[in-house]
């Protein structure tokens, strides 16, 4: 004993690996691994009924399998908060929460009416969710997308969180996750944007019988079966931004209006523009298609007479991709360059006008501050635009005491 | 004295040693007293450890041969110096607490989310413990060896926020009162003073050809990294910052990977956990070190002993104040950054290396107003002697 | 007539059967030779000794009034040796031990100590973990003096020194200790001259039993001194500064100081593109990383941080291991102890059975242990890659193999922080070991700008103009200016 005492002694690091042997390793020797006991939720669905929430969650369980096959099933759990309900679908399964690759999230139309940011609360707070989860809004109930989801999963591969993705990036420039929606709401503005899809019956993706490929889809049968019986609704992603003021439903922008909102964000994404009838030198009354590559917006911020003038710049990059046009002339198709006249230019430049004027409009109108005049203002002339506030009988209504004007400059390339 | 870091290793030390719960929790915490204009309370709190490192690094460049022990017993008393070296164990003692619980507090919710406090204090422990009893040479080796891997994930990260984050205007600013600012900085100075360590090394210190140029432009390089950071992480959390206590994985989550390579945020975990280690390390020497002059003895076999009991009673002790005092991280905030006791150690830590300037700018001006000495050859040989014994030079600093 | 010297000699080495005396009348006198028949050669013991001393036995003979012979006439006129020492017989019993014949004149205080040593030795062939495609194919032998040549040759200059040694009590093993005079730190010389003549042992078998004695962490399971079997790359070593140790009755030369560095780099790169060298040496870091830490980072994840692994791994993995009746830290250890038995099993094994036991095992571990569910094909694909990535540094094998088998531990039980620490820990310990001056990570921890050149990154020979400063030098020049350019 003395012996093995000073050997120790001498040799420190044997004490170490006699520690870490003897009070950690029994541990690792038999703990399972994490996969078994988390659930591992890839989407969720939030409804809420009255004072409760439902929860429908797409998991994914193992399968005993050489190659790569993804097996979800649906769990549903009810509770009074959020953290019960999802805790209740977890205990189906009898695992515990885990949220780290939850890539989405669906709101119905009642959490929005009463509030997203207070609902969401437990989310925002769970560490293991990323900030950039995607919340989408959802008209009607989460639960039956959710179910389309799965079933698009099962059946396609195609996962509806790559397709909120898409319009995160393309059409609300970042804005549609949750730490934008939370971040937004607590801003001086308190507008946060979402993205919506919702379920259709004449438009959109079909589901799928919800069989996973390569297997049998045992599970799915049944509902394979009913599906049979009654048209599939399809889920439809239409372009639509729901604005939320204060974290709750202030206006929903149908997919002609999101195209105007578009033109009052820079982006690098391909997007497209129409002319009709149009007639010039090279044209004569032919639908144009133009592809929008990149879109530059600044502003400028001035005062006049006490009251602010918010003037939106905005230099499209455009290039024709189609022509349609009776009596197509040969030389349309060579020296894509004669095309750029003045006349194109003015008419492009117009016509952005009259949309980003009408878009202007709109969220005046419904007092939404999507385009955070107010944070600008107050950056940028923080004491002329105090003032100006401080001088308003109704602060909240600031907007429509803004002069606003468009002034673009187009380059077709 | 045996010269056992370069001025290189120092400037590197100097690099890690400004990091850690800074990327953690320090901005949300910053954010929750003065907002955005928390920029200007940590530029107040570098403005002023950088005058520090200017002090600090004359006194060092003065002092080559003597350890700063030596130093303080030369100019003080021997007393008075161990007194000054133990508010500076207090102070790193309380550097270490925040680093332990904070650091397991991120830990926790970043990457550990069911293991227990013990595991990861175990781990952080022994790893520092370890780089301590490695000694002070193969320390320095060790952060050289991991500064370029820590500076480019660093950069990496500050890159890839300003790239794919969803960055906000920051302005305006300047909204809260100065005093507000000030107080800020005051609250929360026991996360600056981050160069006082290099007191500590006195003496071991290899001053090469141009030691200015890579401490100080680490130095500078390791604040600007800091400071865009923290307009980065504001920039993203414009209004919600408080409650992103992890902000260095967070502002990495907006990088569209493909679901093939995942999150980035592990990265993140490694990198800091990397810090907490290499920091643990630091703190733990330095407590070490102080403590244990505070307790010299003459022989040296009774020092090695009591370097060991020294060490053991360290980790006791912060593993008592861990578990009994402090049981939460809250608990231990409050006390740290809304109580008066650790700001006030720190502001008085933080004069030392402004009375040791002092001290030897008062030495010099004495030095040269002596007239050239009258005497004998012999006698100024004689004193020259007397000079050179008691500097008290020992053989092998580096069993302590 | 058989001396009584001789006789007492022969008692004092047991009368081995190999210890024969050979009696020789010459002149009218007795000479005895004695010597150890195995360990000397037959042939030219006939030839330079025997057949020359007969004949001036007969020419002596005939002479009439010749005047009696001394053992200087034998020295100088009779033996036909290239080595011949006139020694005194309280010498002779070291000088036979030694594989001399030794001769006795009659009425002669002095013996003549005669060298025909000759023992088998194989010829100098390739090594076989310094393969080459490029270079030369020459490697170290068991006898010191082939392998002395073998460096000479590669020295044809005043400048390599080598001093001798004899090592143990019972073996009296040859120990050379070479260097370059006008580069290698005298400081270094002395200090490994010093270690080793203080070693009193009774036997040195090989190169190994010198390596505790010449490092300083003796317990550490950190190599501290270099070794090699190729003679240009020990005469390369010995253009940097280091002192070379060869050990007779052993091919394995001894190098210090030792840098890590060393390992990460093989003669190979030295005889092809710089840029290439670069490459291969990337790839070998990343092959230590994948040995060392895959394993252990694998099970941590596993265990504890799932939300760390990307989706589609996460689903493959899972998919892959819900079945298996072991966890996941056993099934790796599982996995891992059946590799090591296959390993050892293949080392000793002749080699018309090596191929069934290959084939055996490749069944087992491959095919039907996963396919009976015990064992997962990521689970084998991790320890396979960690056990082959293992031999991309073939002189660290028994280190990085340890090292995995500490890591695993590590992330089953403290999870990734574990490794991390683990691998901090393991860079300290590192730098903390004492190596002859020599910083044991350099050129990375202390990074030493010019040494950068040959670490991982290779540059051209034109460019590396000094010799590595992580190693104290003489004379740091290598590569003057080239004028003409």
């Amino acid at each position: 004993m003395k012996k093995l005492f000073n050997f120790l002694k001498n040799h420190p690091i044997y004490c170490l690996i006699i520690v870490i042997c003897v009070v950690f390793l029994p541990g690792a020797i038999i703990a399972k691994p994490q996969t078994e006991s988390k659930l591992i939720i890839r989407a969720l669905g939030i409804d809420k009924a009255g004072d409760e929430y439902q929860v429908s969650a797409i998991a994914f369980l193992p399968k005993a399998s050489q190659s790569f096959q993804e097996n979800y099933k649906i769990v549903e759990g009810k509770g009074r908060t959020l953290y019960d309900a999802v805790s209740a679908a977890a205990k189906e399964t009898g695992k515990d929460i885990g949220l780290a690759h939850t890539g989405i999230v669906f709101v119905n139309d009642e959490i929005c009416q009463e509030g997203l940011v207070e609902a969401i609360d437990f989310l925002v707070r769970d560490y293991s969710l990323g900030n950039d989860t995607y919340v989408v809004y959802v008209p009607e109930s989460t639960k039956e997308l959710v179910e389309a989801a799965h079933n698009l999963a099962m059946s396609s591969g195609i996962h509806l969180g790559d397709v909120a993705g898409y319009d995160e990036r393309k059409v609300v420039h970042g804005e549609s996750n949750i730490e934008s929606i939370y971040d937004s709401a607590y801003s001086p503005s308190k507008c946060s944007l979402m993205t919506v899809m919702e379920m259709s019956e004449e438009e959109g993706i079909e589901p799928g019988g919800g069989q996973s490929a390569g297997g049998t889809g045992e599970e799915q049968s049944g509902g394979g079966g009913e599906q049979e019986q009654k048209p599939q609704k399809k889920i439809l992603n239409e372009e639509k931004i729901l604005i939320l003021k204060e974290g709750k439903k202030a206006l929903i922008l149908e997919p002609e209006q999101t195209k105007k909102y578009k033109w009052t964000k820079s982006s690098n994404f391909a997007d497209a523009l129409t002319l009709e009838n149009y007639s010039d030198k090279n044209f004569k009354n032919a639908t144009l298609s133009l592809s929008v590559s990149s879109n530059n917006v600044s502003q400028r911020l001035s005062f006049k007479n006490g009251k602010p003038i918010f003037t939106f710049l905005i230099k499209p990059k455009l290039s024709i991709v189609e022509v349609n046009q009776d009596n197509l002339d040969d030389d349309i198709f060579i020296d894509v360059s004669k095309f750029e006249t003045e006349k194109l230019k003015t008419t492009i430049n117009n016509k952005i006008k009259n949309e980003v004027y009408d878009f202007i409009q709109t969220f005046v109108d419904a007092n939404t501050d999507i385009n955070m005049i107010y944070e600008k203002f107050n950056a940028e002339k923080t004491s002329q635009f105090q003032s100006f506030l401080a001088g308003l009988e109704n602060k909240e209504n600031f907007l429509s005491e803004i002069k606003f004007y468009v002034e673009v400059d187009c380059k077709i390339e | 004295m045996t010269k056992t870091i370069s001025a290189r290793q120092l400037s590197l030390i100097a690099f890690i040693s400004v990091f850690s719960l800074k990327l953690t929790v320090l901005p949300s915490l910053f954010y929750s007293k003065v907002g955005i204009d928390a920029i200007f309370s940590l530029f107040i709190i570098m403005a002023f450890d950088f005058l520090e490192l200017l002090l600090i690094f004359h006194v060092l460049k003065k002092n080559q041969d003597i350890s700063f022990y030596q130093f303080l017993s030369n100019k003080v008393g021997k007393y008075f110096a161990k007194l000054i070296l133990l508010l500076i164990f207090i102070y790193y003692f309380f550097k270490m607490l925040l680093l332990c619980s904070g650091g397991y507090n991120y830990a926790s919710l970043a990457i550990f989310k069911e293991a227990p406090r013990h595991l990861f204090l175990f781990i952080l422990l022994v790893s520092s413990c370890s780089l301590y009893l490695f000694k002070s040479r193969s320390y320095a080796r060790t952060i050289e060896f991991f500064y370029p891997i820590v500076a480019t994930m660093f950069v990496l990260f500050v890159g890839i926020a300003l790239f794919t984050a969803p960055l906000q205007d920051i302005r305006p600013l300047l909204t809260t009162p100065a005093q507000n600012i000030f107080e800020s900085s005051f609250m929360f100075s026991v996360l600056g003073g981050n160069y006082l360590f290099m007191l500590l090394f006195m003496g071991k210190i290899k001053f090469g050809k141009n030691p200015n140029r890579s401490v100080f432009g680490h130095v500078v390089f390791a604040w600007a990294l800091l400071m865009v950071f923290y307009i980065i992480d504001y920039s993203i959390f414009k209004y919600t910052a408080v409650a992103h206590p992890h902000a260095i994985s967070e502002i990495i989550q907006y990088l569209p990977l493909p679901s093939i390579l995942g999150n980035f945020d592990w990265i993140a975990v490694s990198f800091m956990l990397v810090l907490f280690v290499l920091q643990g390390g630091l703190f733990i020497y330095c407590m070490c070190y102080s403590l244990n002059k505070v307790f010299e003895v003459k022989e040296v076999e009774k020092m090695g002993a009591v370097s060991k009991v020294v060490l053991v009673f360290v980790n006791l002790l912060l593993l008592l104040f861990i578990y009994v005092v402090f049981p939460t991280f809250s608990d231990l905030r409050t006390f740290a950054f809304n109580g008066l006791f650790v700001p006030i150690l720190s502001s008085v830590v933080m004069l030392v290396p402004i009375i040791c300037f002092f001290f030897e700018l008062f030495n010099s001006k004495k030095r040269t107003k002596v007239a050239p000495s009258l005497k004998s050859t012999e006698e100024f040989v004689e004193a020259e002697n007397q000079k050179i014994l008691s500097l008290k030079v020992r053989k092998d600093e580096e069993t302590i | 007539m058989v001396f009584s010297e001789v006789e007492k000699l022969k008692k004092q080495l047991n009368c081995s059967m190999d210890v024969v005396v050979r009696e020789v009348s010459c002149g009218g006198r007795e000479i005895n030779l004695i010597f150890i028949k195995s360990m000397i050669d037959e042939n030219f013991f006939i030839s330079g000794i025997l057949s020359p001393i007969m004949d001036f036995g007969s020419r002596q003979s005939k002479i009439s009034s010749g005047r009696p012979f001394t053992i200087d006439n034998l020295l100088d006129e009779v033996l036909k040796t290239m080595e011949v020492k006139k020694i005194s017989k309280e010498e002779a019993e070291n000088e036979l031990a030694s594989n001399k014949v030794l001769l006795f004149l009659e009425g002669e205080d002095d013996v003549l100590s005669i060298d025909i040593v000759k023992f088998p030795v194989r010829l100098p062939a390739e090594p076989p973990t310094s393969a080459v495609l490029k270079g030369p194919r020459e490697g170290f032998v068991e006898d010191i003096k082939t392998n002395i040549s073998l460096l000479r040759r590669r020295f044809s200059s005043d400048k390599l020194a080598i001093k001798e040694l004899k090592i143990g009590r019972a073996s009296q093993t040859k120990v050379a200790i070479a260097y370059i005079s006008n580069i290698a730190d005298k400081k270094l010389v002395r200090q490994v001259q010093k270690r080793l003549e203080k070693i009193d042992i009774d036997g040195i078998i090989d190169s190994y039993y010198l390596v505790s004695f010449l490092q300083n962490n003796k317990s550490s399971m950190f190599k501290q001194v270099g070794s090699s079997e190729k003679p240009d790359i020990v005469a390369s070593k010995l253009l940097e500064g280091r002192v070379a140790i060869l050990v007779d009755n052993t091919p394995i030369v001894l190098t210090v100081p030792f840098i890590y560095v060393e390992d990460l780099q093989n003669s190979n790169d030295y005889y092809s593109l710089s840029n290439y060298a670069s490459y291969v040496r990337v790839i070998r870091i990343l092959g230590l990383i994948f040995a060392v830490l895959v394993p252990g980072t694998y099970i941590s994840l596993r265990l504890y941080h799932y939300s760390i692994v990307p989706i589609n791994f996460l689903i493959t993995i899972s998919n892959a291991t819900v079945a298996i009746p072991l966890t996941p830290f056993l099934e790796i250890v599982f996995i891992l102890v059946l590799f090591e038995i296959l390993y050892e099993v293949s080392l000793r094994l002749p080699s018309y059975l090596g191929l069934a036991t290959s084939v055996v095992g490749a069944l087992i571990l491959g095919d039907t242990g996963v396919k009976a569910g015990l064992i997962s094909p990521p689970g084998v694909m991790i320890i396979a890659i960690s056990i082959i990535a293992v031999y991309t540094i073939p002189d660290q094998v028994d280190q990085i193999n340890l090292l995995r088998a500490a890591f695993i531990i590590l992330g089953g039980a403290l999870g990734i922080f574990g490794v991390i620490a683990g691998v901090i820990f393991v860079i300290a310990y590192l730098n903390s070991i004492d190596n002859f001056g020599a910083a044991y990570l350099a050129p990375y921890s202390p990074r030493i700008s010019q040494d950068l050149k040959d670490g991982v990154v290779k540059s051209n020979i034109t460019k590396m103009k000094l010799r590595p400063k992580s190693i104290h030098t003489k004379n740091k020049v290598r590569l003057k200016n080239d004028e003409d350019n």
